[in-house]
């Protein structure tokens, strides 16, 4: 494996391309969390009172709950008054003017993702008033939604616009107290996507690929809201392939996605945060809470994830399958290199009759890093002929790495059946000189093994998602071999 | 023996069988023949009573009685022995064990005392014989880790010993070399008796070339698209199916 | 009074045990806030007062033999070692002057701390001179007293073992037992643990180490009980050592069955392997925790582990999780979980040939479990499982 072991070497000392720094934007709150900064985050986004009392509420809630604690995820302790909970979006002033100004590996890597320039310019942060084009470009769709029915704007916007669909559903699926993290959120939270799909609905495009861009700043304690009613479809992106330029060292995220009668939710994520330099100093933490409620009988959802950084992340996108035969799906690749942590999984909690849920996770280890599956499935009582198959696969790139499954099964209806399935193997000196034998270079060879070993998974991204992603694992690998 | 009679049937909301007439006499070879996906295993296992289907319309009557009323077993034991396709494994059950409790439940069945343990080998031994396998195959568990060839061998042992009055070969011949397939077209004209029918379901030739067969069917979207005797399947070998079901 | 007060106050006087004694009032006993106790737990203890156990049984040992298995007997009564009951051996030496090993440490949980505190080790020589096997009948007689045998098992160099170890009687007492075995290289230790106890709280912490080419197996055999937990972990400590755990827990009414294995490899080329099977009919319980953890010296290592469960009824439940530690490339390992009710293509193959729905799901269920009875190594053994799982079913299948 020697060779192996010093061509990642190779790669990992490669800085992290997007990793530079920018001057913290003097329109910052102090560090510190008490119920005045909350009050301010409220008074800051003019929101009405309901929305105040229910962020001071979830803060007082906060204040009496303790840090969760894992075995396996080595995390210095996190000290939360260091922290500032409130960044206004950035001043177009300190952005580069041109992408002249900006990192050329950054560029490299953009090219090699084959991202359009426009987007470019965005990701790197050059300033957006000077792309008017884009304007049209976002324009242009928001009508092609509004025609459709489909609402799709910014969560703090639909406090305004629609708040009572945010009364209704905001923390009806996560509730406020459901986890440290997620607590958290509901006290702080900056802004994030809010999507509502009436009945009957097919959402015309992909949400999320035209505006990712704009989804930029939505800080880091993002908070997401899906809503299909019965019979409505929508296909929601999350993230970037290309890397996320980010101050912000501790994100919590909340995602709640609800899907009533034969509605279908398909939310994929690519996510490619700053992991940290080679002592594992500077990367993000990434703790996010994901969860979807199939409320309705034949209801669907689909969680399909690419993660490939953060120092930490600790992420178990979930299904909670309430309505008679309704499907939850968990597609996941999770690589950690370096010193990343990854620990990431699902719940597939089963109440209903005939519900369904398939759980595929690959877990990429390299150098040192460690990844961690931890799913629960549970077969509720009344989970009549339940069904879940789990296939949870981890490959081994290096010695001096960690892979641990740690798959929680209850199981209480005898009708209901559950099927686990486990292997670890590695990136074998014997594939690899197969491969080249055959006058493949070492480097593809590692990438052909490698997306083999994730195509169950990247299949189930929405198509222009997956060609970036077997592009993004590529350039993540790149250099681990000659 | 056998009256079918206008028989459909569905797997989950997938019909299969629509319309299937069929009357089998005493003593009669009936081969089954049709391309992939029309039916032919379908009918073979409704005959036999498989959950997964549904009979939807229709009716078959078996040496006087209704057989969809009554369970898998009680079929079994008035005699309907299905030579399973694909013949399942169960592990932790010896083989000896299933042919003794199945046999056992036909004799009590037919107000019969338990057979006694060394008539029981004797007989099991001669079958044993008659089919080419080992003893030792009695202690092997139901089907584990035998071969194709192994499986279909085991079916045609079962209904050696359980002397079936209508046998249901679901594709036997499928999966076996030239000589298992003697072997196992040997064990079926062995069992050939005056009060004793067949029902071939099979996609080729070969097992009636070892098998004569006095009727042939052919079987296609559910339903008998020709009739006819051993010629007809000389036919379809020259023809193939869709030369033969454009003409009919 | 309460377990946990009543076994705090049974502590022994050496400075081990009032050392123990202390990390078991400062922990108690576990709860399900543990990680390790999650599903299962000891709350029908909280109000149960334990006596000391008291070595009271004239029965003969004899009845509890397994016919055709021929070993030296070695009887305790309650935790309480009978030397008047117990055969002498060549090749087998006992003494209870011996130094803990301590593998299984007070700090691990209240009942190892209980164990410490309370029971008075026994250590058991095995050298090559052993040919016999030896049948351990540990007794539960009478009502609430706590049984706390502690054993230490040293096994040299090229000495072979094979024991049964055997719980069975009445008793509904608190049986929390200790089991330490030390394998020198070339040793082989086949252990079977059979429980048969219907009315005791059964409790047990395991530790073995395997030196350089020994093997080390355990088959558990749970017949179902109260309350059974049996935590095993085994350190493969040298090359080539070897271990396979094998287990079969069966529960019905309201048994209550919790299996925790932990293998450890610490160094280059161990193999491991694992199966555990487990049936939950009525109100029954199970759990299997099956934990294998591979070290970063730990290269060349296998590992394999299986666990299938069986849930035949509505109000029973199954809490299987089997998990892999890895810290090491250069490995094979796969594990595989599974819950459900018996397989209906099976069943109706059964029925095609004649056999009833009712006799088809026995002979399925029996089949199921049967599959760790053919893998014992002991014929005898394992056609008095046989008989005993058929028993437990409602059709004779044998």
């Amino acid at each position: 494996m020697s060779s192996t072991d010093t061509k990642v070497d190779d790669l990992v000392d490669r800085d992290y391309a997007a990793g530079f720094v920018t001057d913290i934007e003097s329109d910052t709150f102090p560090p510190g969390l008490d119920e005045s900064v909350v009050r301010a985050i409220s008074a800051k986004k003019g929101e009405p009172e309901w929305m105040t009392q229910w962020r001071l509420a979830a803060f007082e809630r906060w204040k009496t709950m303790t840090p969760p604690d894992w075995a396996h995820l080595n995390i210095p302790p996190i000290d939360y008054q260091t922290i500032s909970y409130y960044s206004a979006p950035k001043n177009p002033d300190d952005a580069p003017k041109s992408l002249d100004e900006v990192d050329p590996k950054l560029l490299e890597t953009y090219d090699k993702l084959g991202i359009p320039l426009l987007e470019q310019q965005m990701l790197a942060g050059v300033a957006v008033d000077a792309v008017f084009d884009s304007v049209s470009v976002v324009t242009t769709f928001k009508d092609k939604l509004k025609d459709a029915g489909v609402i799709f704007c910014p969560l703090s916007e639909a406090v305004h616009s629609h708040p009572e669909l945010v009364k209704n559903y905001l923390g009806s699926v996560v509730p406020v107290e459901d986890n440290y993290f997620a607590c958290l959120n509901s006290a702080v939270f900056s802004d994030g996507s809010f999507v509502y799909v009436p009945k009957g609905v097919r959402c015309p495009m992909e949400l999320s690929t035209y505006f990712r861009i704009n989804e930029q700043n939505t800080g880091q304690f993002e908070r997401t809201l899906i809503i299909c009613e019965d019979q409505a479809h929508v296909s929601y992106l999350e993230g970037c392939t290309a890397p996320m330029r980010d101050e912000n060292q501790l994100h919590a995220a909340v995602v709640e996605l609800v899907a009533l009668e034969d509605a279908e939710i398909k939310y994929s994520t690519v996510q490619n945060w700053y992991p940290g330099d080679e002592q594992g100093k500077g990367g993000i933490y990434n703790f996010v809470t994901k969860r979807a409620e199939c409320r309705g009988a034949r209801s669907k959802v689909s969680w399909t994830q690419l993660e490939t950084g953060s120092a930490v992340t600790w992420k178990y996108p979930s299904c909670v399958l309430i309505g008679d035969d309704s499907v939850g799906e968990f597609y996941s690749v999770a690589v950690s290199s370096k010193k990343q942590q990854a620990d990431t999984g699902t719940k597939m909690v089963h109440v209903g009759k005939n519900t369904r849920s398939t759980i595929i996770s690959k877990g990429i280890s390299a150098q040192q890093g460690q990844n961690a599956y931890r799913g629960l499935v549970r077969m509720g009582p009344n989970a009549e002929n339940g069904r879940n198959f789990t296939q949870c696969d981890s490959l081994l790139i290096g010695d001096q790495c960690g892979a641990h499954t740690f798959p929680y099964i209850e199981a209480k209806n005898p009708s209901a059946r559950v099927e686990h399935e486990a292997t670890t193997s590695k990136v074998s000196d014997d594939q690899l000189f197969y491969l080249r034998q055959r006058g493949i270079s070492e480097e593809d060879a590692l990438n052909m093994i490698v997306n083999g070993f994730c195509k169950d998974v990247f299949q189930k991204l929405p198509m222009e998602f997956a060609v970036e992603a077997e592009a993004l694992l590529g350039i993540t690998l790149e250099g681990a071999v000659g | 023996m056998l009256e079918i009679k206008n028989l459909h049937a569905r797997v989950g909301d997938k019909p299969i069988l629509k319309g299937i007439n069929l009357s089998v006499g005493e003593g009669e070879i009936h081969a089954i023949m049709g391309p992939n996906g029309s039916g032919k295993s379908t009918l073979s296992s409704v005959l036999a009573g498989h959950t997964d289907y549904e009979v939807t319309d229709g009716e078959v009557i078996y040496q006087g009685e209704n057989l969809l009323e009554m369970e898998p077993e009680e079929r079994a034991r008035a005699g309907i022995f299905l030579s399973f396709q694909y013949p399942v494994e169960v592990p932790g059950v010896k083989n000896i064990y299933l042919l003794k409790s199945a046999l056992n439940a036909k004799r009590a069945h037919q107000g019969l005392d338990e057979i006694n343990p060394v008539e029981f080998l004797k007989l099991v031994r001669e079958k044993l014989a008659l089919m080419k396998m080992d003893e030792a195959f009695l202690h092997r568990n139901i089907n584990e880790g035998f071969s194709g060839g192994e499986k279909k061998r085991n079916e045609i042992l079962q209904m050696q010993l359980l002397e079936p009055t209508l046998g249901l070969l679901d594709e036997t011949d499928s999966g076996l070399d030239v000589d298992a397939l003697r072997i196992v077209g040997e064990g079926i004209n062995h069992l050939r008796a005056e009060n004793r029918s067949f029902v071939m379901v099979t996609h080729y030739q070969r097992l009636l070339d070892h098998v004569k067969p006095d009727y042939v069917h052919v079987l296609a979207g559910g339903q008998i698209r020709a009739s006819g005797d051993f010629t007809l399947a000389q036919r379809l070998e020259k023809e193939g199916y869709e030369g033969l079901l454009a003409e009919a | 009074m309460s377990a946990l007060e009543s076994l705090i106050s049974h502590s022994g006087s050496s400075a081990e045990q009032q050392s123990a004694r202390a990390v078991l009032a400062r922990m108690g006993l576990p709860n399900r806030r543990l990680e390790d106790w999650k599903y299962l737990s000891l709350k029908h203890l909280e109000n149960e007062a334990l006596t000391a156990p008291v070595a009271d049984f004239d029965g003969h040992a004899s009845e509890y033999d397994i016919p055709g298995f021929n070993a030296a007997r070695l009887v305790w009564v309650n935790g309480i070692f009978c030397a008047p009951l117990s055969d002498q051996v060549t090749g087998l030496t006992w003494s209870n002057q011996a130094q803990d090993l301590d593998w299984v440490s007070p700090e691990l949980d209240g009942l190892a701390a209980a164990n410490r505190a309370g029971a008075e080790l026994m250590e058991i020589q095995v050298s090559p001179e052993l040919v016999m096997p030896v049948h351990c009948l540990f007794l539960s007689i009478g009502e609430q007293q706590a049984a706390q045998p502690r054993l230490q098992w040293r096994v040299s160099a090229n000495a072979q073992l094979e024991v049964l170890e055997q719980h069975a009687g009445p008793g509904a007492n608190l049986v929390n037992m200790v089991s330490q075995f030390d394998l020198a290289a070339d040793a082989k230790v086949t252990r079977y643990k059979l429980l048969n106890t219907t009315q005791a709280t059964h409790t047990a912490h395991t530790h073995a180490r395997v030196a350089k080419n020994a093997d080390f197996q355990n088959h558990v055999i749970d017949l179902g009980g109260r309350f059974h937990r049996d935590q095993i972990k085994v350190e493969l400590s040298e090359a080539r050592a070897t271990t396979r755990l094998n287990g079969l827990y069966m529960v019905d009414g309201r048994y209550q069955s919790d299996s925790h294995t932990r293998i450890e490899h610490l160094v280059p080329q161990c193999t491991s392997a694992q199966h555990y099977r487990g049936i939950a009919n009525g109100r029954g319980k199970a759990v299997f925790n099956g934990i294998v953890y591979i070290g970063k010296n730990a290269s060349q290592s296998a590992t394999e582990q299986k666990n299938a469960n069986l849930l035949l009824s509505n109000k029973a439940e199954i809490n299987p999780k089997p998990e892999l530690q890895i810290h090491n490339d250069d490995v094979v390992a796969s594990h595989g979980s599974t819950v459900g009710n018996l397989d209906d293509d099976q069943l109706f193959y059964l029925r095609q040939r004649g056999i009833g729905e009712d006799e088809g799901r026995a002979l399925l269920t029996f089949a199921f479990a049967e599959q760790i009875a053919q893998a014992l190594p002991c014929a005898p053994l394992a056609e008095y499982l046989e008989q005993r799982i058929a028993k437990n079913l409602p059709m004779d299948v044998l």
